[in-house]
């Protein structure tokens, strides 16, 4: 009898095994396909959607016609749409490394060891993540007022007053790139604080033996180690960038004329589409700029690549 | 919701209509509104169990609502606020794309009227309401929501006559009356402005609504639909160009800061008395009451500044309207709420007072004798409604809005306000701004000339 | 223990008055009416104590919709976020120890996608939702919320990283089905990026404005985002009805909409290091 289960056993095993290639493989898809599912009807049926729409005209007059890539053309011709990339290209170089310099300064710090309260400037800093863009921006916007404005209060006490933080369009890009730091500084900083949490603390010990002070430490040893996290973080820093949307809508009321509605991509295809009653032209500038933003996130990730750094 | 089944048969059948009448180029609207239903057809509707969806961001509609209710109380309506102007607006628009998601009734500025009634958004109402409905509007108002076939698009609910608002004391202060005439109120900004550098005579009038209100006083029609598909632009005429190069000099001259509006900075600057007026319209009454508590008592109404010497002429600024949605499964019970909370004696009425304060557009609340007898002590116990009430039978006539009204507002931003701003050639803003319009109209399809 | 540096945390405490300064400000002006926001000093308290009566009108105004506000972030936050980190897991899984047809080329789709504009998306997502009929409902909201590419990718390095192969062979060995094998192996290995992709999803729904925004009529469908932007524009813009004083209003209810999270954000902070470090540390 215990042969003879044993010998069952045994057959049963190998048809498992058998079977057990193909099933592992269409297992793997089972996995996946209820995400993938979601993801086709959710995210590519909606981008293609997009893109044939963004080949059609339909005006308030004539109904809808096929105008082929006649929409990207006057895209390209057109300056508002030039002067909202130069908006957001500007914002990205000037954003990005301040924030990104906050961030890695304060993971360093914190994980020196050398402050005091680390626990404390850990959440202090990360706390603004917490906080939804659109309140975000509500509060800022209560903080930029030229005449009331709680950063115009401040600045009277040293005889400065009426400093219209909205201007201009560059100051306007200075006032909403002090916003999104203070939104997303902490979480950066928080990626990078964990992958400083995952090196090894040999390093450290034997920088030590040698005399390295902290400083040095965290200069030689810690940064370079931090590159693939900071590159990370810079890939993540792209992407929202390039979509600077929420603020600068909420800040056009402060200031119609500079925050205007084409401030930025993204919200020149969403007045287009809503007042201009243009969405065939709102799909064509959506559609591109997420052309623009992977080109550019495409061409990081390559440079990356050069140093030693696989993604996938 | 209705069913799937109840919807696709609908969706079929609208289909067929909307395909077989867009050739002929006549608006769905019209083919189905070719038979009015008989009074017993009506009757019979609104003693039918129903329930119907209002959007609208007047404060205290809730009101007029009730007491609809109470004198239906088979039709049942759900009121929500889903944003003011231009949010509930791309809220409709996105609705009319989908061809769902859209109320029965809706509160529509006059100035959108055309462009949801060009969208195919609004039902024509004229056969479910009495044959001499719009005879109860004064002419310039009932203008605008109706069409050369008598159509109608949307009930009047509250306008906007202006006038000018300004703080007596401060006049007084200075040895000035309320400018009767434009050339009178540069002269008094500057007085005012040199003798208290902390003081104005009024914000730049950054807001389009606001600034259109001043060109329309100034003679200003410059949409006229030729046809369905032919539209006649005519923005760079010469009152537009007067009034823009006017507030373009002063802006210039330093006599006018540049604040934009509907920001807590700008109420907060009727508090302070950084503004000594403001030519608004009846609405604004409550505005600046609310804005502006430290300066109760202080505040007057008077007439706009005139341009030219004859008769009086004011500008509109605003002014709502509660229109039926052409997709409402409900039209008769949806135009009689529409009606009802707009033109029912009580209703109407509601409207003028707490917490709404809009300014009537019906004939018999304008001439009743307690409206006319409203006088808040905010501006000093002046018959404030009476004095808003004369300009209101001033304000100019054959005023035509666009089909895209919000566009021609930004780009008027763009063109005409950023040309003040930069203290540059208003005029050529101006041009710029015809020549933009121009170009949008033709983008959408239309004809246009420019007489 | 190093010695502490002062002048390292002198610096530091000027950073971090950056960050919190604002969150001060919101919790001062709550305190007031909207003249003394406008007139005091913003971090200190104004003349009179507004605190009780600005939180009565949040929780009172519009017939309390600030209630269902705050349940609506909660359901779509919460639901939304299980169902993520649960098709994330399972992805993550699938594409990490499986490797059938197509699955390098699916899983590179799957990352470029994090790269696509949502605001782009939204739009066309909105018309195919309403020829579905699920426009202004729950549906709308939570389901395109269900997919997070960036997820995915967390989950497959997790699971790369933290499930040995030999363990998954050895289960097979026995005779285990596969799914068996997840659910009593693989799973309990995987909780900690589980937790992680669950938090940043929670943090992300309930910040969620745009997509809301265009989906949702029903002011009690809407989530805190969409309610706090319709007040504040009220408090502000034109036409008949315009009512200044509804600031301070404005500012308690923004006020009072943080608290979860930071509550959140203080009890969890453990649990989104382990899981952020796996994704941020590469191979």
């Amino acid at each position: 009898m215990h042969n003879f289960l044993l010998l069952f056993k045994e057959t049963e095993m190998v048809t498992m095994r058998k079977s057990g290639i193909d099933n592992t493989k269409r297992t793997g898809l089972f996995f996946v396909l209820p995400f993938f599912i979601l993801f086709v009807i959710l995210l590519i049926v909606p981008l293609v959607y997009s893109g044939y729409i963004s080949l059609y005209n339909k005006g308030l007059v004539g109904g809808n016609r096929y105008v082929g890539f006649q929409n990207y053309s006057t895209m390209f011709h057109d300056p508002q749409w030039l002067a909202s990339i130069a908006h957001v290209a500007i914002y990205f170089v000037i954003q990005v490394p301040v924030m990104l310099l906050v961030a890695v300064f304060v993971a360093l710090a914190i994980d020196s060891g050398k402050l005091r309260f680390p626990k404390f400037f850990r959440i202090a800093v990360f706390i603004p993540y917490a906080v939804p863009a659109i309140i975000g921006t509500v509060i800022w916007a209560y903080f930029y007022g030229t005449n009331y404005g709680f950063l115009n209060q401040l600045l009277g006490y040293i005889h400065i007053h009426h400093v219209n933080f909205l201007g201009s369009p560059m100051s306007a890009i200075g006032s909403i790139s002090a916003l999104a730091t203070w939104e997303f500084a902490g979480y950066n900083m928080i990626i990078l604080y964990a992958a400083l949490q995952g090196l090894s603390t040999e390093l450290y010990e034997a920088a030590a033996v040698d005399g390295a002070g902290s400083i040095r430490t965290a200069m030689r040893i810690k940064l370079p180690q931090l590159y693939p996290a900071i590159f990370l973080t810079l890939i993540f820093s792209i992407i929202g960038s390039f979509q600077l949307f929420v603020e600068p809508l909420q800040f056009n009321i402060l200031n119609p004329t500079v925050v205007n509605n084409y401030f930025t991509p993204n919200v020149y295809a969403y007045t287009s589409a809503f007042q201009g009653n243009q969405l065939n032209y709102a799909a064509t500038i959506s559609f591109s700029l997420g052309l623009v933003i992977a080109i550019v996130a495409t061409i990081a990730t390559l440079i990356g690549s050069r140093k030693g750094e696989k993604l996938i | 919701m209705t069913s799937k089944n109840k919807r696709g048969v609908a969706a079929a059948v609208v289909g067929t209509l909307i395909a077989s009448t867009a050739i002929l180029g006549i608006s769905a609207q019209q083919a189905q509104a070719a038979a009015a239903p008989s009074a017993a057809a009506i009757a019979k509707a609104l003693n039918t169990p129903t329930n119907l969806t209002f959007w609208s961001w007047l404060p205290g509609q809730q009101n007029e609502v009730n007491l609809f209710e109470a004198t239906y109380p088979k039709i049942k309506v759900k009121l929500v606020n889903v944003g003011s102007g231009g949010t509930e607006y791309n809220k409709i628009k996105a609705g009319i794309a989908a061809k769902s998601g859209l109320p029965d009734v809706a509160q529509i500025e006059f100035q959108y009227v055309p462009t949801f009634k060009v969208l195919g958004g609004l039902a024509n109402i004229a056969p479910y309401v009495p044959a001499n409905f719009l005879s109860q509007f004064p002419a310039w108002i009932s203008a605008q929501v109706t069409d050369s076939q008598h159509g109608i698009y949307a009930v009047p609910q509250d306008s906007g006559p202006m006038g000018l608002l300004y703080r007596s004391d401060v006049f007084a202060k200075n040895n000035l009356t309320p400018p009767k005439t434009w050339a009178d109120f540069a002269k008094d900004a500057a007085i005012i402005h040199a003798a208290d550098p902390t003081e104005y005579i009024s914000n730049l009038v950054m807001d389009s609504g606001n600034m259109n209100g001043l060109y329309w006083q100034a003679g200003a029609r410059p949409f006229h639909m030729n046809s369905s598909t032919s539209i006649n632009i005519h923005l760079n005429d010469a009152a537009t160009k007067t009034v823009s190069k006017f507030w373009g000099d002063l802006y210039a001259a330093g006599n006018v800061p540049a604040d934009p509006y509907w920001t807590s900075d700008w109420n907060a600057a009727f508090d302070k008395g950084k503004y000594v007026s403001w030519p608004a319209a009846a609405w604004g009454l409550a505005t600046v009451s609310a804005a502006a508590a430290d300066t109760s008592g202080n505040w007057r109404a008077a007439a706009l500044p005139q341009w030219g010497t004859g008769a009086p002429v004011s500008g509109n600024w605003g002014g709502s309207t509660s229109a039926v949605m052409a997709t409402s499964k409900n039209v008769i019970a949806a135009a009689t709420l529409a009606a009802f909370v707009n033109t029912n004696p009580t209703a109407a009425f509601a409207l003028t007072q707490a917490p709404t304060f809009d300014f009537p557009v019906t004939n018999s609340v304008l001439g009743s004798a307690g409206f006319k007898a409203t006088a808040p002590a905010f501006y000093g116990s002046q018959k404030v409604y009476q004095a808003y009430g004369a300009y209101n039978a001033t304000v100019g006539k054959n005023y035509e809005w666009s089909p895209f009204q919000d566009e021609v507002y930004t780009l008027w931003t763009n063109d005409v306000l950023a040309a003040i701003l930069a203290k540059g050639d208003t005029g050529a803003g101006v041009d710029k701004w015809q020549a933009d319009t121009v170009a949008y109209a033709k983008k959408q399809g239309y004809t246009v000339t420019t007489k | 223990m190093t010695k502490k540096s002062n002048f390292l945390t002198l610096i530091m405490i000027i950073v971090a008055t950056y960050f919190v300064v604002p969150l001060l400000w919101v919790i001062t002006a709550s305190t007031k009416n909207t003249t003394d926001i406008n007139s005091t000093f913003g971090l200190w308290f104004g003349k009179t104590w507004h605190l009780w009566e600005n939180v009565r009108l949040v929780f009172t105004s519009d017939n309390g919709i600030y209630r269902t506000w705050f349940m609506n972030s909660m359901i779509y936050s919460v639901v939304g976020a299980g169902g993520t980190a649960f098709l994330c897991t399972l992805a993550g899984y699938g594409f990490s120890k499986y490797q059938f047809t197509g699955s390098k080329a699916i899983f590179r789709i799957v990352l470029g996608a994090v790269m696509i504009p949502s605001a782009a998306l939204s739009i066309p997502t909105f018309i195919i939702f309403s020829k579905l009929g699920l426009v202004d409902t729950r549906w709308a909201v939570i389901l395109p919320s269900l997919i997070s590419p960036l997820g995915v990718y967390l989950m497959k390095v997790y699971s790369d990283t933290s499930i040995p192969n030999n363990m998954i062979e050895a289960a097979r060995i026995d005779g285990a089905a596969e799914f068996k094998i997840f659910r009593t192996i693989s799973l309990r290995l995987l909780m900690p990026g589980f937790v992680t992709v669950l938090l940043l999803s929670i943090v992300g729904i309930w910040n969620n404005f745009f997509l809301p925004l265009i989906m949702l009529s029903s002011t009690n469908l809407q989530p805190l985002t969409v309610g706090l932007s319709i007040w504040y524009s009220r408090a502000n813009s034109g036409g008949s009805g315009s009512t200044p004083e509804f600031q301070a209003v404005v500012i308690t209810s923004a006020a009072i909409s943080l608290i979860p999270l930071i509550i959140a954000f203080l009890f969890l902070q453990r649990f989104w290091e382990n899981g952020l470090s796996l994704g941020a540390v590469k191979e």
